[in-house]
């Protein structure tokens, strides 16, 4: 198989979770993910333009596959602006610096993400949670190219209230997160399900989705106690909120960014896990999942190389 | 207590680190890091340097400088520190371990410039509580320092077998790739643990 149709394959295992976004949350997230395409095919054809390469079938599915990508983790009534500014920083400063296809260094969907939340953190974190508030599409055009503000439509979602209230009580979680978070279980089932499909298939590896579910799960599986107004959130909430599910099949399995080495990979994975669980516990961010990726992107050569010495070691004894 | 040392250190390493988010020490971070092993042997030695700068330099601020009414004094007392320490240690070097005191060359002597040492040995100076804790902010300052040292010469050594466009090879793929690193770090603010 080559890298073409392994991409073509990755961006086909994301439909379902694409159709559940779309139903859960509406026409935002197709409108989301046709700029993003729109974006990133201009800017993929404009670099080959400037850099006077024959543009390949690989180079343009990667850059399409790393907009979707990114597209599928920002909210629904995120500004058409700000989605082709996050498409422009991911392509430009995840990839093409780096030489294009094969090269980037850090995954480039979330180096886009962190531009985005860094440079506006207020409109990244305002979802449409409950399937009810929609806007009318003529309003959320409206809102799409910046005539009318998302005031009255946005609320909390599950991450968010466990980020603003330091912890979530049991009370607290079936009265406020729960009618929030059923809708997001269907996303995340949505992509676990593309996610199977793909190590099924054997474009993916278990290891890392395995290693990230660990990393994540294990941590809030010690620090959750059954819901008293510190508690963390419960394995289950980790599990199926946020970018846990898209983050462990779609995203940390890049195979450019992440290790070479077997026991590289498990590091890594338990790294991004671990990493996710500290910030969405403790950090300002009510999901870290993106920061997580880019640390452990930025660790990856580093551990690649301690995993090699270590073997050499072991070798030479 | 023993909780209280782990924060003090994940805050200065991670949270507040000296690097990438207070941007201290970038010289020999941009400058030290084109071989991972070179850089592993200037990340112990500031290492050391760094713990017990801050430790005498809160030594100094309490026990001297405050009480006689000299706090004028203290960028040149530090400095003074700094550079002692880094002398002792490069004889120390020279004398056990001359293979990595020639490895290391010149940047011994260059980690007195490192702006990071000064900066740790100020701020320590006036918010520590205890002489533990300045030590233990040195070290984790240190420890944090290192890290980045060395998973930036680990990024730049894989770079170097990389295609990268002419207009951007060296200081400038260096420094787009050093902040994409702090943009990593950046989801790690105002972390609290309380």
């Amino acid at each position: 198989m080559n890298s073409n149709q392994i991409m073509t394959r990755t961006g086909m295992a994301l439909i379902p979770g694409f159709l559940a976004s779309v139903w859960v949350f509406g026409l935002g997230i197709l409108l989301n993910v046709a700029a993003a395409l729109l974006a990133a095919l201009v800017l993929e054809m404009a670099y080959h333009q400037v850099r006077r390469r024959p543009q390949t079938q690989a180079s343009l599915s990667s850059g399409l596959l790393a907009a979707v990508l990114l597209a599928l983790c920002l909210p629904p009534m995120l500004p058409f602006g700000l989605v082709v500014f996050g498409v422009a920083f991911a392509l430009i400063f995840g990839k093409f610096v780096y030489g294009g296809l094969g090269q980037n260094l850090f995954n480039p969907a979330m180096v886009g993400y962190g531009g985005l939340i860094l440079s506006s953190p207020l409109l990244m974190t305002q979802w449409l949670p409950e399937s009810g508030v929609t806007p009318s599409t003529l309003d959320l055009f409206r809102i799409k190219i910046g005539l009318q503000s998302l005031d009255g439509y946005t609320g909390a979602t599950a991450l968010d209230l466990l980020r603003n209230r330091q912890g979530m009580t049991l009370s607290e979680y079936w009265q406020l997160a729960e009618p929030v978070f059923n809708d997001q279980i269907l996303i995340s089932l949505g992509y676990l399900l593309g996610g199977i499909y793909l190590i099924q298939a054997r474009i993916i590896s278990f290891k890392l989705p395995l290693a990230m579910l660990i990393g994540l799960l294990v941590p809030s599986l010690f620090l959750y106690d059954a819901g008293s107004s510190s508690s963390l959130g419960s394995p289950w909430l980790h599990g199926l909120a946020g970018a846990t599910m898209i983050g462990a099949f779609f995203i940390i399995t890049d195979p450019v960014s992440s290790p070479n080495t077997t026991q590289g990979l498990w590091i890594y994975g338990l790294l991004v896990g671990g990493l996710t669980f500290l910030i969405r516990g403790f950090g300002a961010y009510p999901d870290g999942l993106a920061f997580a990726v880019l640390l452990s992107n930025a660790a990856a050569p580093l551990i690649d190389r301690v995993v090699q010495l270590r073997s050499e070691r072991a070798q030479n004894r | 207590m023993f909780t209280e040392a782990l924060l003090v250190l994940f805050t200065a390493i991670f949270v507040n680190n000296f690097v990438v988010v207070q941007f201290l020490g970038l010289c020999p971070f941009l400058g030290a890091s084109q071989r991972l092993s070179s850089a592993a042997g200037l990340a112990s030695a500031t290492l050391f340097v760094l713990t017990l700068s801050a430790g005498a330099a809160y030594l100094l601020e309490q026990y001297v400088l405050q009480p006689f009414g000299l706090t004028g004094l203290r960028i040149l007392t530090f400095i003074l520190i700094i550079a002692a320490l880094v002398q002792f240690m490069e004889i120390v070097i020279r004398a056990t371990q001359p293979v990595l005191h020639q490895f290391l060359g010149v940047y011994i002597p260059l980690i007195t410039t490192n702006c990071m040492v000064l900066g740790v040995a100020l701020i320590n100076a006036r918010t520590s509580q205890s002489f533990f804790e300045a030590l233990l902010l040195g070290l984790g300052a240190g420890l944090g320092f290192g890290l980045l040292l060395l998973m930036f010469a680990a990024l730049r050594e894989h770079q170097s077998v990389l295609n990268v466009p002419k207009p951007f090879q060296g200081a400038a793929i260096n420094m787009i790739t050093a902040g994409l690193i702090a943009l990593g770090f950046s989801g790690l603010t105002a972390m609290q643990f309380s």
